[in-house]
């Protein structure tokens, strides 16, 4: 068959051809020659079987009564069969009844007997057995051989006639299959042609010419079909790959770009960045990476991020968590991390680690470095900015609150001042004298005292007189008890104050339990007088349920008295004709709320936030840390300070929210 | 080798038998039973008319006069056979007396013994489809139908058409082939 491969299909063709019409002959002799041996055989059979059905038809009688010379007799007739060689007739028991042999042909013993019908070629010759019957009933058997020769002489020619056969039906078959094949063949041979030249000349506009209609013509139609497809395939492929070199062109263009400006971002940046790639290669770095590790080019070559990992281990300052925190991410790529390195030389970098994603897998991560060691110096300056700051606030509330004690000391002290004018008046005017001018009258008339008493008439109005006197005295001694009665309740004001202020004034982190509304009265009593002054009518809101706190009071008393204060400068600041003040305390779930409402001038919307902030104030004599210690202080005691206004001459309040217990102060 | 062993034997026992005709009852078949092999082989080849059987198997009767070894052999033969002819089962009648004759069988054996009534007892059975068999020279022309001939140590057939014509009964060809056909009286 690999034979047939290469050959041409023309050729192909004819010998696949004269093949089939070989083995087609081979089989039509084969079959011609087989049937012939068979029929032949059959056709013996026949004959013979019916010369045998004759013998025994005759022979019943001859059987049936013991007769063996008609048998024989009958025998005798077969001599008009030139085949026949030899024929003999058993009776019922097997013995032989009679023989017949031909004349000239070899002698002959009959063979074993057979009771039942049958034949067998054997050699030459064809021996058959058929039984005579008479009525049903078995009388012998007749045997009869025949010679097989002409058959052979037969067989003898087939090889002739077959060979023959088979020489004129290959010339035919030949003749004709080379006319024929130039039907299938050109079609096929002119596909090629072309196909060939569009395979050479890659010209898809050449077309196959249609012969037939058959499947040679269904093939070429799909065939030249194929080459327009091709065509408009091709040229649309030539067009698509133009256009998709310019996209490409455009592409590169636009990734240079965006190269160029990462690159340039990256060098822009003040941070130092690295991109590290899975397998722990570095991607690509800034310069600044490299400065701000002052890392050695001969690690950078190395392009591994181990190899910067073992460097940079040296800085650091905790170089075990270091190591191991990148350890722990390479397991956890997915993770962002940001923290705070410290190196040895004082630097102190901010680290921030964010995986890099290619639609959504993480195929690395990039490493930001930020130098905040300038920024961590200032932290630490404004930390203590502020401590020192919040320490000047509190002086500051002190202070606020030693003005408002002065204030009110230096009030009671013009009552003071009245009480101890009045009390000096009255002593100037007294009528102790009076009685020393009676005394010296009776000094006058000591031995003649009862006649002045009773005679004269000076000595007698005396009576009169001192008792008129001593009615004066008797008034004006209530009028000066009742005088220093006040004086000391003035003075006992002021000890009251300055104990107060000595009670807020002490040092701090010192907490106390309180009612809340004592704190609330104890600030209102400090701006009492201001309060009076500028005709501020004051609602206590009081909530019988609120309870006690643990606070540092000093600090929250500073905050109330700041607000009250506050609240009274926007009452008088409005210019309103009812100036109120309300204090609300209430108490929230594990809080007490202090709420100072006025219906002062209110704060704009833009303000309320930078009401707390430090250095803001309104006011013209303000110094702007109030509100902003107000917060702090609150802040500090676990509390807060909120502030809400409705718009500029609408009022504000301000609530203080306290904790019950002070927070957990962590050092 | 069988075939010649089988004819050394069968030449053994035609000599024997040939010296010893004693003792031939005891070795090959008896003349009673040859002659009862011939009489049951008869209806095979003879053909009687319809009338003569009342049913499709209706027996075959052979009736037997005057040779009760015969018709002892018969009855052995048909007790050991059960043979048919035609569908119709083989039946012995041996007739006591020739009242018996009309209409009561179908083959009529005569003894030779009876040879002085052999036309008596034709003329009896004339119209009653009966083949009658004998074995006696004088039998065909008595008017019997088949004489059996002893001759060379077989029996021969000798047959009278004219006879059996008459009595509507058709001998087949087979018979005729191994029988010398005779002109005798018809009965």
């Amino acid at each position: 068959m690999r034979l047939l491969h290469n050959i041409s299909l023309r050729r192909k063709q004819m010998v696949i051809i004269m093949l089939v019409s070989t083995v087609a002959l081979l089989f039509a002799c084969a079959g011609f020659v087989g049937y012939n041996v068979l029929s032949f055989r059959r056709e013996m059979v026949q004959k013979t079987s019916v010369l045998a059905e004759v013998v025994a038809n005759t022979c019943t009688g001859a059987l049936d009564f013991n007769d063996p010379k008609f048998a024989e007799q009958a025998l005798r007739a077969l001599r008009a069969e030139p085949g026949l060689v030899a024929a003999c007739v058993y009776d019922r028991n097997g013995g032989v009844f009679a023989v017949y042999n031909r004349e000239g042909a070899p002698a002959f013993t009959p063979p074993p007997f057979s009771r039942w019908a049958k034949q067998e070629f054997s050699g030459n010759f064809l021996r058959l057995y058929r039984p005579v019957q008479a009525q049903g009933d078995y009388l012998g058997t007749v045997f009869l051989e025949s010679d097989l020769t002409e058959l052979r002489q037969r067989l003898m020619q087939y090889p002739l006639i077959v060979s023959w056969l088979f020489a004129a039906s290959l010339l035919a078959a030949f003749i004709i299959s080379t006319r024929l094949q130039r039907i299938i063949c050109n079609p096929i041979l002119h596909l090629a042609q072309v196909a060939r030249s569009v395979a050479l000349d890659k010209n898809y506009s050449v077309r196959a010419v249609k012969q037939s209609s058959d499947e040679l013509g269904q093939l070429i139609d799909g065939f030249n079909e194929m080459l327009t497809q091709i065509q408009e395939r091709d040229t649309a492929l030539r067009s698509a790959h133009d256009n998709l070199e310019q996209r490409v062109r455009a592409r590169t263009a636009e990734l240079a770009n965006s190269l160029s400006l990462l690159n340039a971002t990256l060098e822009a940046t003040g941070d130092g960045i690295v991109a590290v790639d899975l397998s722990g290669r570095i991607v690509c770095y800034n310069n600044k990476f490299a400065a701000m590790w002052h890392v050695p080019a001969g690690v950078l070559e190395t392009g591994s991020h181990e190899e910067f990992l073992a460097y940079s281990a040296t800085l650091v300052k905790n170089s075990d968590r270091y190591l191991a925190r990148i350890k722990e991410l390479s397991a956890h790529p997915e993770a962002e991390v940001l923290d705070v390195l410290e190196l040895g030389g004082g630097q102190v970098f901010e680290r921030l680690i964010r995986p890099q994603r290619t639609d959504q897998a993480v195929v690395g991560r990039v490493l930001n470095f930020r130098d905040i060691t300038e920024r961590k110096r200032s932290e630490l300056r404004l930390e203590e900015a502020h401590r020192e700051l919040v320490q000047a606030s509190r002086q500051a509330g002190m202070a606020e609150v030693a003005t408002s004690v002065l204030h009110n000391v230096g009030n009671v002290l013009t009552s003071v001042n009245t009480s101890a004018s009045v009390v000096l008046d009255r002593l100037k005017k007294s009528k102790m004298a009076s009685i020393s001018l009676v005394a010296g009258l009776l000094r006058e008339h000591a031995n003649d005292l009862g006649d002045f008493m009773t005679r004269d008439p000076k000595g007698q109005q005396l009576p009169a007189y001192l008792d008129q006197l001593s009615g004066r005295l008797a008034d004006e001694q209530a009028f000066l008890t009742s005088e220093l009665e006040q004086l000391k309740k003035h003075i006992e004001h002021i000890n009251q104050i300055v104990a107060m202020q000595q009670n807020y004034a002490r040092a701090g982190g010192v907490t106390e339990t309180v009612k809340p509304t004592e704190l609330v009265e104890d600030a209102l009593r400090m701006n009492a007088d201001a309060l009076a002054r500028h005709d501020v009518k004051v609602v206590r809101e009081f909530d019988p349920s609120a309870p006690d706190i643990t606070v540092e009071k000093h600090k929250v008393l500073q905050v109330l008295v700041n607000l009250i204060r506050n609240a009274k400068y926007a009452c008088d600041e409005s210019g309103r004709d009812e100036k109120r003040l309300n204090i609300v305390v209430a108490r929230a779930t594990d809080r007490v709320r202090i709420t100072v409402v006025d219906n002062g001038v209110g704060i704009p919307k833009e303000n309320l936030l930078k009401i707390f902030n430090h250095g803001f104030t309104t006011r013209k004599d303000g110094h702007g840390f109030g509100l902003h210690s107000g917060a702090l202080a609150a802040r500090e005691i676990g509390g807060a300070l909120v502030a809400h206004s409705d718009g500029p001459g609408l009022g504000a309040s301000f609530t203080l929210e306290l904790p019950l217990q002070p927070k957990k102060q962590i050092t | 080798m069988g075939w010649r062993l089988a004819l050394l034997w069968l030449v053994g026992v035609v000599l024997l038998s040939g010296l010893m005709p004693a003792k031939a009852d005891s070795q090959g078949p008896s003349e009673a039973q040859l002659k009862a092999a011939f009489l049951m082989s008869f209806p095979k080849y003879v053909e009687w008319p319809a009338a003569a059987f009342a049913q499709t198997n209706s027996p075959v009767v052979l009736g037997v006069l005057g040779d009760d070894n015969t018709a002892g052999a018969l009855e052995e033969m048909i007790a050991s056979t059960h043979k048919t002819v035609n569908g119709h089962p083989i039946m012995v009648k041996r007739i006591g007396s020739d009242d018996d004759l009309t209409n009561t069988c179908h083959l009529l054996f005569v003894g030779p013994s009876e040879r002085a009534r052999f036309g008596a007892i034709v003329a009896k059975v004339k119209d009653a489809h009966v083949l009658t068999v004998s074995q006696s020279e004088d039998f065909l022309a008595q008017g019997g139908m088949i004489n059996l001939v002893p001759k060379d140590r077989r029996l021969h057939l000798e047959v009278n058409l004219t006879a059996s014509s008459q009595a509507h009964l058709k001998i087949g060809s087979a018979l005729l082939s191994v029988a010398d056909v005779v002109k005798g009286k018809a009965n």
